[in-house]
């Protein structure tokens, strides 16, 4: 059986619900992110839906042994990103180069997102290579620290925000040229 | 620090960089750089409206209700397991001391016999008036379901013998006087009686079981399939030192 990654100690007398009901309403709560975040990660709504039931499963088998509640939608998300890995390896590859960034990326182009039409900034995310658009999804849609990122990727902190600096890069850059696209056919947002 | 630099160090956004030693130096910079606040409070904005464009793919009802029937039966499995473990901690936690209490207390209430026996017989006549040991052993043959061995106690006089009845069991008692004082030897079958009640000490590198009812003083040792107990109200070291010489006997045979 693979051991699933970490549990922290909770803190000593904190009171709290049993591990099964906590995982059981946890992944209820966050059944609509972690589908979104496997489905856009495999880009195939069958894939997505079979990894987020075994995340399910993985969790509930798990939950009897679950020492920490405090963290748990990033311990469910942790088992997803892990599932949808191997899915992802076993068709193509997930691996990138991951040279550090020489300086944080310009600052962002608010216009050409602000503009851009709901599609093309879900194309823009699918364009990403499947590491990239990880790190966006779970930082800038799910909202989790690098440090949480980095843990889920299996990946050092600074490689993350490398990887989610470049990410930012890319998608301006894509979202750019859509919007130049859009205005040439006559734009609409 | 300069804006580069700072803006690299707490890349995406102070609450989500990473923590490092340059951490400090970076928010102090963004502090007193309006710059560098701006291009945070924008990236903020930008992944705020990223996140409102990209939405979120809902997940299709029957895989909620798959996941839903999944909870509620490892729920339904997960329950009366950790019930049936809560039961089982439960029980052994009532049923040990229980079983404790069970083989103690009959032993205790045993041992409480054997002294009041002691009292009861200290001015009364032996059975068997004698100090031969194999006259003794020889009278007790047919009367017991055991051997019973009549030890010689260092220089303890053996001033006779009696066959006793305590709570339905048969002891094989041996009277001795020990510096004026009375010293009982009772004998009885293992299956009757546990040392479990008394406490164990070690005596010149062997076991024996002491304890003391009613300011009697008992040392008692097993010795194939028998339970011998000295009972006196001679000091208690004095008593384990008969114990012990006892016990070196009855291995003699």
């Amino acid at each position: 059986m693979k051991l699933l990654p970490f549990q922290p100690r909770p803190p000593a007398g904190e009171s709290r619900e049993s591990p099964e009901h906590a995982v059981g309403r946890m992944l209820l709560e966050n059944l609509d992110g972690l589908y979104s975040t496997a489905y856009r990660l495999t880009g195939r709504a069958d894939a997505a839906e079979d990894l987020v039931q075994e995340t399910a499963h993985k969790a509930l088998r798990a939950a009897a042994s679950l020492r920490d509640q405090r963290n748990l939608r990033a311990w469910l998300f942790t088992i997803l990103v892990h599932a949808i890995r191997d899915h992802v390896r076993r068709r193509r590859r997930w691996e990138e180069s991951d040279q550090q960034i020489e300086s944080a990326p310009a600052g962002p182009d608010l216009e050409s997102l602000s503009q851009a039409a709901v599609q093309d900034v879900r194309d823009a995310l699918g364009r990403l290579s499947p590491p990239q658009r990880a790190v966006v999804l779970l930082v800038d849609l799910e909202e989790f620290t690098i440090a949480e990122a980095a843990r889920m990727l299996q990946a050092p902190p600074g490689t993350v925000a490398s990887r989610l600096a470049r990410a930012h890069q890319a998608l301006k850059g894509l979202l750019r040229a859509y919007g130049s696209r859009s205005s040439e056919l006559g734009g609409q947002p | 620090m300069n804006c580069s630099a700072a803006r690299k160090a707490i890349y995406p956004s102070p609450d989500r960089c990473v923590l490092s030693v340059e951490t400090g130096k970076a928010l102090d910079h963004v502090r007193q750089c309006p710059d560098c606040r701006r291009y945070f409070e924008s990236q903020a904005e930008w992944s705020r409206l990223l996140r409102a464009k990209a939405g979120a793919e809902p997940a299709p009802d029957q895989l909620r209700e798959r996941i839903a029937g999944e909870i509620e039966s490892h729920q339904r499995i997960e329950g009366p397991r950790r019930l049936g473990w809560i039961a089982a901690a439960a029980l052994i936690v009532v049923c040990l001391p229980a079983l404790w209490f069970a083989r103690r207390i009959p032993s205790q209430l045993f041992f409480l016999a054997l002294c009041e026996d002691h009292i009861k017989y200290l001015s009364a006549d032996s059975q068997l008036r004698s100090s031969d040991r194999a006259e003794i052993e020889s009278w007790f043959r047919d009367k017991t379901d055991f051997g019973v061995r009549v030890a010689a106690l260092g220089t303890a006089e053996i001033l006779g013998s009696r066959l006793c009845f305590l709570r339905g069991k048969k002891a094989a008692l041996v009277f001795y006087r020990q510096q004026g004082r009375p010293v009982s030897l009772f004998q009885i079958n293992r299956r009757d009686l546990s040392l479990a009640a008394l406490d164990r000490w070690e005596v010149d590198g062997a076991a024996v079981w002491r304890a003391s009812f009613k300011g009697y003083s008992v040392a008692a040792f097993e010795q194939r399939g028998v339970v011998y107990a000295l009972i006196s109200d001679l000091r208690e070291s004095e008593l384990l030192r008969l114990a012990s010489a006892a016990r070196a006997e009855a291995q003699g045979y």
